[in-house]
């Protein structure tokens, strides 16, 4: 058990040798920023609007340098503290780790990071897919560091050795710890995840609907702790023939996303997906055909925070329950 | 961990000039290492650039059975093209792959192939028939319609007459000049009913607009659907399944493309 007390000294202990990421409100909104005062730090069921993507799927980042015809790694990303997940954050970050299971970049960067999850659940009106906090979840998501909260104190487990050493360093001995078994519940694939996967093209005309009010600004793309997309393009440095080769986040709603060079076609250039119920779908069809498909996991964990942030007032909760209800009869 | 996007450097020995606007590239790898680890299927590509100006997918366009070097086509109509155009032998450049699923040769062991290539899409079949003439190609008999726009812009050409010897090289132009004796208009007409298809597979590369009747005609005269294979062109970053660019509904085409049967993707919403 660790007390509410004992848990400030934790987090003041983290940041005194660590870069520390945790919610704290700034502008009324609850964020995930960079820890300068422990005492901002605030732990609630309430899911932080900019989730934790930021911090180990960088907005952009060097895949090599170069100069002169020679290749050069990038440079080590940083350790750090990301701490306070929910559950439903966790599962994005478990969701990442497979997409990512092959990338150096992205293994590197959650090696080096300190992970500490809570276990208070959300509950907002825009978040589905949710279950009681249970403990048997542990086992398959990736974290260092699990709070379980109970009535005014927290049971701890951790999930690595790194999560035991910080601990032991902190002083803290009472803890359990939970092996990570993968991403897969032994009862077998998520039912949900099937049921939507077998109807997903039943009903076309959702796309049809949706296209016609999504102005394809990419607000929910960006938003979406499980969207990773990316470009990759060379910057070239002052210094000649040096530079790098970097990827960056983008948005498969921009209409450049499946545009390839050739012959312009009324000033534009040839693109694959052509209209917004295709840019739509697309998005969807990467998260609930593809992801499960590729993986077994959805690429959506239910945070609801697309819908919060749609300025047009897309409800993804609702499009699933449509997708749901299959073929109009 | 291997780093996929970590590059080989591969230095150009020879450039030669194909059309106004095509060049053809012949590479070989700067790392001893690398030349020795090469190879490829037919059909396959890799995702070649230059430093300071990315990268793009290009088809590798030489013998999958001789690869001390290998050679890209390179049309030139953008910012990176553009200046792997400007670019003389002994430069420098990126490349990462090969990559995807070419045409693997168990799908035309003992049958005839079929190559249709409108335009570029010839780049695709080079390397099925310099294999094929080498005799290391297992299929029956090898046929090639080329469509393309005009005489100009003929890829290959100074290849033909040997490629002749060995097999038929039926093409038609878009737009000739009056000179032109050989067969006018959309590669289509290059089909008539006189061929037999019985024990044929086909691959088909080439503009968007061209798959569909190409398909048509070869249904007609009783292609099976897992018999006919065409390579797709889509925007492409990563080539290897993590970028999302290149998605038709449920694949990739870096990935599990370029080089599909269209018994696997007909249902698929956008593929054509
Ligand atoms: C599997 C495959 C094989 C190909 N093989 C050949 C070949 O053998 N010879 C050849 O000349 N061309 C080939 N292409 C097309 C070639 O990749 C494009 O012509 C090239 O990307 C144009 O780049 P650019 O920078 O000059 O054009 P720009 O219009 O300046 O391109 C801007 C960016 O868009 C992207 N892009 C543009 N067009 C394409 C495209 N068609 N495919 C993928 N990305 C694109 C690139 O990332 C590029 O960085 C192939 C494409 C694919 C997908
Ligand atoms: S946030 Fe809404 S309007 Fe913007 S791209 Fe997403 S669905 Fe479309
Ligand atoms: S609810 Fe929306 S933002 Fe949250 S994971 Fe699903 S798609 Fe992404
Ligand atoms: S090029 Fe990135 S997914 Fe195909």
């Amino acid at each position: 058990m660790m007390t509410n007390k004992r848990l400030r000294q934790f987090i003041e202990y983290l940041s005194r040798q660590n870069i520390v990421w945790a919610p704290q409100r700034i502008g009324g909104e609850l964020v995930m920023e960079r820890v300068s005062d422990p005492k901002n730090v605030e732990l609630s069921s309430e899911l932080p609007l900019h989730s934790f993507k930021k911090i180990l799927v960088p907005p952009q980042e060097a895949l090599f340098n170069y100069e002169n015809n020679k290749i050069f790694p990038a440079v080590n990303p940083p350790g750090q503290v990301i701490f306070g997940l929910t559950v439903v954050d966790l599962k994005a970050v478990t969701f990442l780790n497979q997409i990512f299971a092959k990338d150096p970049h992205f293994q590197n960067r959650l090696k080096k990071a300190l992970i500490i999850g809570q276990s208070l659940m959300p509950k907002g009106k825009h978040q589905f897919f949710l279950e009681k906090f249970e403990e048997d979840v542990l086992e398959h998501l990736k974290f260092d560091v699990f709070l379980a909260a109970q009535k005014d104190k927290f049971l701890v487990y951790t999930g690595s050795e790194d999560g035991q050493r910080i601990l032991d360093d902190f002083g803290h001995k009472d803890y359990e710890h939970i092996e990570y078994v993968g991403p897969i519940r032994e009862a077998g694939l998520d039912s949900q995840m099937q049921k939507i996967r077998g109807k997903f093209y039943e009903d076309d005309k959702i796309w049809q609907d949706l296209g016609k009010i999504c102005i394809e600004c990419g607000k929910c793309t960006l938003i979406c702790p499980c969207c990773f997309c990316f470009d990759i393009f060379d910057q070239p440095d002052l210094k000649a023939g040096a530079g790098k080769r970097c990827r960056a986040w983008t948005a498969c709603f921009y209409t450049d996303f499946s545009e390839v060079a050739g012959r312009e076609i009324e000033k534009k250039k040839p693109k694959f997906l052509r209209s917004t119920p295709e840019r739509i779908r697309f998005w969807y069809e990467h998260k609930f055909v593809r992801c499960p498909d590729e993986i077994s996991l959805p690429g959506c964990v239910g945070c609801g925070r697309c819908t919060k942030v749609c300025p047009v007032g897309i409800d993804i909760k609702e499009n699933l329950q449509r997708i749901l209800k299959g073929k109009l009869k | 961990m291997l780093n996929p996007y970590i590059p080989k450097l591969a230095r150009i020995i020879k450039i030669a000039d194909q059309t106004p606007d095509v060049k053809l590239f012949t590479l070989e790898f700067a790392d001893r290492k690398d030349r020795a680890e090469f190879s490829f299927t037919h059909g396959q590509f890799v995702m070649a650039g230059l430093l300071n100006f990315g990268e793009a997918a290009f088809e590798i366009c030489s013998s999958a059975i001789k690869t001390k070097t290998f050679d890209l086509a390179v049309g030139r109509i953008g910012d990176l093209t553009e200046k792997l155009h400007q670019l003389k032998t002994k430069a420098v450049m990126t490349i990462r792959g090969p990559f995807g699923n070419g045409l693997a040769e168990k799908f035309y062991q003992n049958k005839e192939l079929l190559l249709v290539g409108g335009g570029r899409g010839l780049i695709v079949m080079r390397s099925f028939i310099l294999d094929y003439l080498a005799g290391a190609l297992p299929a029956k008999k090898v046929n090639v319609f080329y469509g393309c726009l005009d005489e100009k812009n003929l890829l290959f050409k100074n290849e033909y007459k040997i490629w002749r010897k060995k097999f038929g090289l039926d093409i038609c132009l878009n737009k000739p000049e009056k000179s032109w004796l050989g067969q006018r208009g959309v590669i289509t007409v290059l089909f008539n009913d006189k061929q037999d298809f019985t024990d044929t597979v086909a691959l088909i590369v080439g503009p968007p607009v061209m798959y569909k009747f190409v398909i048509e005609e070869l249904q007609k005269r009783g292609l099976k659907d897992e018999d006919i294979f065409v390579s797709l062109e889509r925007r492409m970053y990563c080539g290897i399944g993590v970028c999302q660019h290149c998605a038709i509904g449920p694949y990739y085409v870096c990935k599990d493309g370029p080089v599909f049967s269209w018994a696997q993707i007909k249902g698929i919403p956008g593929a054509i």
